[in-house]
């Protein structure tokens, strides 16, 4: 620190002065760029996120088979049958061994499970607002058959998925019981294959 | 033994048979045990692309 006189000032001092005029400590944002910039990457990202938005949980060991002619997954009971065990939704209800041992065509834990999971499938679909309305509106439309039809298979409907070198006795057997737990319509899972050339 | 089916043969047939009877929508599909899921995928996808739509398992093999 310089040393001063008692009174006097250095008035001069180097730090004072203000070197190449004012010193902006703001930084300025060019905010019109930048929200071009989020809106096309909002719009990218949503674009590639259309997907119908249904998860399907598939066990490491289970390899789908390809197919081309395809719809997109709707919400349904998933029945997964793989090399070790029989699945329901994520709850082991069999193994495969045993299901291979067994001749008849009925699973019972299977079965049991099933209708469960159907009867859960019923009340979360009649809880839902949107098909209160739907069955108010169309009680009142004549021609409701086709209509009720699809809409009494929504809940019914179960999803099957195996690993497509297991043998078909025992699918057959899995979708033998699962009819005779009341499925409706049964969907099996595949990959999406590339259409090909004809 | 497994072997390599004629999918091209199975197509045609298909469409023939489509083409004779353009309103018939069922097929009835008759597994025998031991075939690979991945066939029996692969034939009802050939068996949707040819346009029958209603798709049916017998509870036995074929006869």
């Amino acid at each position: 620190m310089a040393i001063f006189r008692v009174g006097e000032r250095f008035r001069k001092h180097r730090l004072l002065k203000r070197r190449g005029g004012r010193r902006d400590v703001t930084v300025v944002l060019s905010l019109t760029a930048m929200v071009d910039m989020f809106t096309v990457l909002v719009i990218f990202l949503l674009q590639s996120y259309n997907t119908t938005g249904r998860v399907i949980y598939l066990p490491k060991d289970v390899s789908l088979p390809k197919a081309q002619t395809i719809k997109p997954l709707s919400p349904s009971v998933v029945v997964t049958i793989s090399e070790k065990e029989i699945l329901v939704d994520k709850f082991v209800v069999a193994t495969y061994a045993d299901i291979k041992a067994q001749n008849e065509m009925l699973i019972p834990t299977l079965q049991k499970e099933v209708v469960a999971a159907l009867a859960r499938a019923k009340v979360e679909y009649d809880g839902k607002l949107q098909n209160k309305i739907k069955n108010l509106v169309q009680t009142d439309k004549k021609d409701l058959k086709t209509t009720a039809e699809e809409d009494k298979n929504t809940w019914k409907q179960v999803t099957v998925q195996a690993d497509k070198g297991m043998d078909f006795q025992t699918v057959r057997k899995v979708l033998f019981t699962v009819t005779e737990a009341g499925a409706g319509q049964i969907n099996f899972a595949v990959l999406k294959q590339a259409l090909s050339n004809e | 033994m497994p072997g390599v089916y004629d999918e091209v043969g199975l197509t045609a047939q298909l469409r023939r048979i489509k083409q004779l009877y353009p309103d018939k929508v069922d097929a009835a599909l008759a597994v025998a045990d031991d075939i690979a899921y991945e066939i029996v995928i692969k034939t009802m996808d050939q068996i949707l692309m040819t346009g029958f739509s209603s798709i049916t398992f017998a509870t036995g093999g074929p006869p």
